[in-house]
């Protein structure tokens, strides 16, 4: 609805709604989990090896969601695939097709690449409908020799490494997409591709550090702290450069004035004030730096440290959650004609409603939890302290014969082998 | 390493077989699809994109006494679709046309407004004739026909039209009003006579 | 498996070669066989129309607007296009600059029941130094944002100079009307596709005016072929001084207002 001043007849519908919110919300979440198992992968950060499966399987979860809130908003949801079959390559939009696929190849075949041996231990110890999905997980190969694991690690290796750059293009697109238009001067900016990426990882660092704490909380296993510190710097690095990228864009506009800047400072006083400085720049963004950087410093030995990460990462997911809502929302709260504001209140039914958007994004969840169930991630946790400074207090070893449930014998060989060490 | 090869090749079958149907599935090919669907010009300019209004030089075909009128008049750059709405639907089947008379109709164009050109012929329609359709003076295919004569002089000063334009030729040669004017009373002469 | 990796490569490379190379050469003879585009010619009315023979352009003479709104009305009769007042392919917008030099504007059902509100009650205590209307409509521009982002190729740029949009190609993603600068695209709700203004393409393909021309009783809009150096058009953008709006862009405009304020966005 138009509410003062001027906008143009054709703007007082919203374009894009919640759901647009939503798909850069998922796809940064699934390419910051990916970074981070890529960083134990490509990078030998051998503190996250305990998430280093659990977060390809997040992943994964949110991949194969994300494109349905894009197409659930489509004015004919039934002609998606028009993205495929007929790609307009000018425009970054028709780029979501192949990259999604690319990098959805690349995030499943690592994740098959990570878990084939487990699978095929458990294809032989199951029976049942679970053993045949288990035997299909297989793809009908139980070889887990020596030779085959190698094998396995090497393309892993590799695929981390080509996922990095897929990662980058799959989320940097989505800012293009936003930051190529000229029409709409919110959007347009050369920083907005970079800005969606570093905020990206902040949010799939955050969602892994709730999740996987999440998860070991509800399985009422012990948390490897010393991972989840490493994830929380992780956190801190990135976040540090997403507030100083969005800060930078703030500051030049406001700096320069342009044409555009007095209906901008109007709509980040008068519309998105709450969202954009209380929620982006505040309690998502500096109070987590602040808090992140005590953690990391003088606070970094306290007892608290766990639960403050998780509570500071929470925090951190609303945050880019407000993000995305500022960018997207934010940029059709005001006209094009530079002379009016708009307000968008979601509807709480209907096909892009509050009611849709919850369910949208529980989706990736239950899906993580219907994969987990297969995959187990949680297992890989190690608890052995770290040698070098003993950087956090040990804890005994998971009670891990009565628990592995993956069948009468332990598993051997291969990776996990080196847990016994 | 079997287990590698036999993922590739489901990868590859996947990757056929997803081109094979695109091939079939989309008019253009593979490399071409970058190009608009070449048919949808002829949708747009076919018979599911009919003409509704027509103008003049269709109406003139039967209605020629109007359209040579309404050529001549001041009305002339006022299209026929203008007033008389979609036209085409008369021209295939009769469809009948229904003008709207109203004061506020001719108001759309006419009505005094301070925006825009002020060389326009405005009139104020509170003050102009009130009660009298537009139509009783104003021929709309030639608004001008019956058109009162404009003033010459300088107004100011001279506030008693009647004074010089009464029933007997006044000073300077000034015509007399018509014997019709008689109920219109000293104070309504320039809503009809304009300086000019 | 008994085949090596290598050789597998091979076989599937040189099937999908063995399926493709054919039938992209035979579509990429055919498309170069037939200028016009292959199945365009089917539509009889246009056999006469040869596109590359104009090079359509639309002219603007504020000046004379009276802001009436008999264009947007002849508009939506003749396009269907939905009624309610915030689905326009054409428009006025009104311009009222006070003595402060406050620039305001407005645009009542965008302009469909002409402006006859009263100007004193809608901006008390404003005194007026200048007012006039602005039509607008789609600028059809030589380097179009909206073509550009379109991610499949619904919407495209003919050789004579206007843009259409395919409707059942659309997805309904709306990136095109989020690029249009001048919000000249909107969603139709009942076809679920973007639309906007097209000059009226089945008319001036037909020898015949845009419908808002043909109904402007001003002369506001002119609508002519500047390749023709005689039209109308021609002869304004030669002589006279025209603008387009937000220069800036680098959108190229084919619509072009003469002695444009600057203040116009």
């Amino acid at each position: 609805m138009p509410d003062s001043g001027f906008v143009y007849p054709n703007e007082v519908e919203t374009q894009w709604s919640l759901l647009i919110v939503l798909y850069p919300y998922i796809t940064g979440l699934v390419a910051g989990a990916f970074i981070v198992s890529s960083s134990y992968h490509v990078f030998g950060i051998a503190s996250l090896k305990s998430v280093s499966r659990f977060s390809l399987v997040a992943a994964l979860a949110f991949l194969l969601v994300a494109p349905l809130p894009l197409q659930a908003h489509l004015g004919h949801p039934e002609r998606a695939f028009n993205i495929f079959l007929m790609p307009h390559f000018t425009s970054a939009m028709a780029g979501f097709g192949y990259i999604w696929l690319f990098y959805t190849v690349i995030v499943v075949a690592e994740t098959w690449l990570s878990f084939r041996r487990d699978f095929v231990i458990a294809a032989q110890s199951n029976t049942g409908l679970k053993g045949r999905i288990y035997e299909a997980l297989t793809l009908g190969i139980h070889d887990i020799s020596e030779e085959s694991e190698k094998a396995d690690e090497k393309i892993v290796k590799k695929l981390a490494l080509v996922g990095i750059p897929s990662a980058f293009l799959l989320h940097g697109y989505v800012g293009f997409i936003f930051g190529a238009i000229k029409a709409n001067p919110w959007w347009s900016s050369p920083l907005m591709p970079v800005i969606f990426l570093m905020s990206a990882i902040v949010s799939g660092t955050a969602l892994l550090i709730v999740l996987y704490v999440g998860v070991m909380k509800v399985r009422r296993l012990p948390v490897d702290r010393d991972c989840v510190n490493t994830m929380g710097l992780m956190l801190l690095g990135f976040l540090a450069m997403d507030l100083a990228l969005e800060g930078l864009e703030l500051l030049q506009r406001f700096y320069e004035k342009d044409e555009s800047w007095d209906i901008i400072s109007k709509l980040i006083t008068e519309r998105i004030p709450f969202t954009y400085f209380g929620l982006q720049l505040g309690l998502g963004g500096l109070l987590p730096l602040v808090v992140l950087i005590f953690l990391s410093g003088v606070g970094a030995k306290i007892r608290a440290r766990l639960p403050i990460t998780v509570g500071i990462s929470m925090l951190v997911l609303v945050g880019v959650f407000a993000m995305r809502w500022n960018v997207v929302i934010g940029g059709q709260l005001f006209s094009k004609s530079l002379r009016g504001l708009l307000t968008y209140n979601p509807p709480i039914f209907g096909q892009e409603g509050i009611v849709t958007a919850m369910a949208v994004l529980a989706l990736p969840f239950a899906v993580f939890a219907v994969m987990a169930y297969f995959t187990r991630p949680w297992l890989d946790t190690v608890l052995t302290p770290v040698p070098a400074e003993g950087s956090g207090p040990s804890f005994p070893e998971a009670p891990r014969a009565a628990r592995h449930g993956w069948g009468e014998r332990p598993p051997t060989g291969g990776i996990w082998d080196e847990r016994r060490q | 390493m079997p287990h590698l090869i036999r993922a590739s090749v489901i990868l590859a079958a996947g990757l056929v077989i997803a081109l094979t149907l695109r091939t079939f599935l989309t008019p253009e090919p593979l490399l071409l699809s970058s190009t608009y669907r070449q048919e949808n010009v002829g949708e747009w300019t076919g018979s599911g994109w009919p003409v509704r209004l027509v103008g003049a030089s269709y109406c003139a075909d039967c209605h020629k006494d109007q359209a040579g009128r309404w050529q001549a008049s001041k009305h002339s750059n006022v299209a026929c679709q203008d007033c008389h709405g979609a036209t085409q639907p008369h021209l295939d089947h009769r469809a009948s046309l229904v003008v709207d008379l109203t004061r506020e109709s001719c108001g759309a164009c006419h009505a005094r407004n301070p925006v825009g050109p002020q060389t326009f012929p405005q009139v104020d329609l509170v003050t102009h004739w009130p009660s009298t359709p537009c139509a009783a003076c104003h021929n709309p295919h030639d608004p001008w026909a019956y058109r009162p004569s404009r003033i010459t002089h300088d107004v100011v000063g001279y506030q008693n039209c009647l004074g010089c334009h009464g029933a007997q030729t006044g000073v300077g040669g000034a015509k007399p009003a018509p014997p019709d004017h008689a109920s219109y009373g000293n104070n309504r002469c320039q809503s009809c006579h304009q300086r000019g | 498996m008994s085949l090596s990796r290598r050789e597998f490569a091979k076989v599937s490379a040189g099937t999908m070669l063995a399926m493709l190379v054919p039938y992209q050469v035979a579509a990429e003879a055919a498309k170069a066989l037939t200028p016009n585009g292959p199945r365009e010619t089917q539509d009889p009315a246009l056999a006469e129309y040869e596109r590359a023979a104009h090079d359509w352009a639309f002219v603007v003479d504020y000046q004379r607007c009276i802001g009436c709104g008999k264009c947007a009305v002849a508009c939506k009769l003749e396009n269907n296009v939905p009624l309610e007042p915030h689905f326009n392919r054409t428009w006025v917008e009104r311009y009222v600059i006070t003595d402060r030099g406050e620039v305001l504007v407005d645009s009542p059902d965008a302009g469909f029941h002409g402006f006859h509100d009263d100007l004193a009650e809608k901006y008390p205590g404003v005194k007026v130094n200048e007012s006039y209307y602005i039509p607008k409509l789609c600028n059809q521009c030589d380097n179009p944002p909206c073509v550009q982002v379109c991610p499949v190729s619904a919407t495209y740029k003919l050789k004579d100079g206007v843009i259409l949009v395919d409707r059942k190609r659309c997805i309904g993603c709306r990136y095109c009307i989020q690029a249009c600068p001048y919000g000249a695209r909107f969603l139709d709700p009942r076809v679920r596709t973007a639309d906007k203004c097209t000059w009226c393409y089945h008319r001036i393909t037909k020898d015949l005016l845009p419908a808002c021309v043909e109904a402007c009783p001003v002369g506001a809009r002119i609508f002519g072929d500047r390749g023709d150096p005689e039209s109308r058009v021609s002869r304004i953008l030669r002589d006279e001084k025209v603008y387009v709006l937000k220069p800036d862009l680098k959108t190229r405009p084919r619509v072009f207002y003469m002695n444009l304020p600057e203040e116009v966005r």
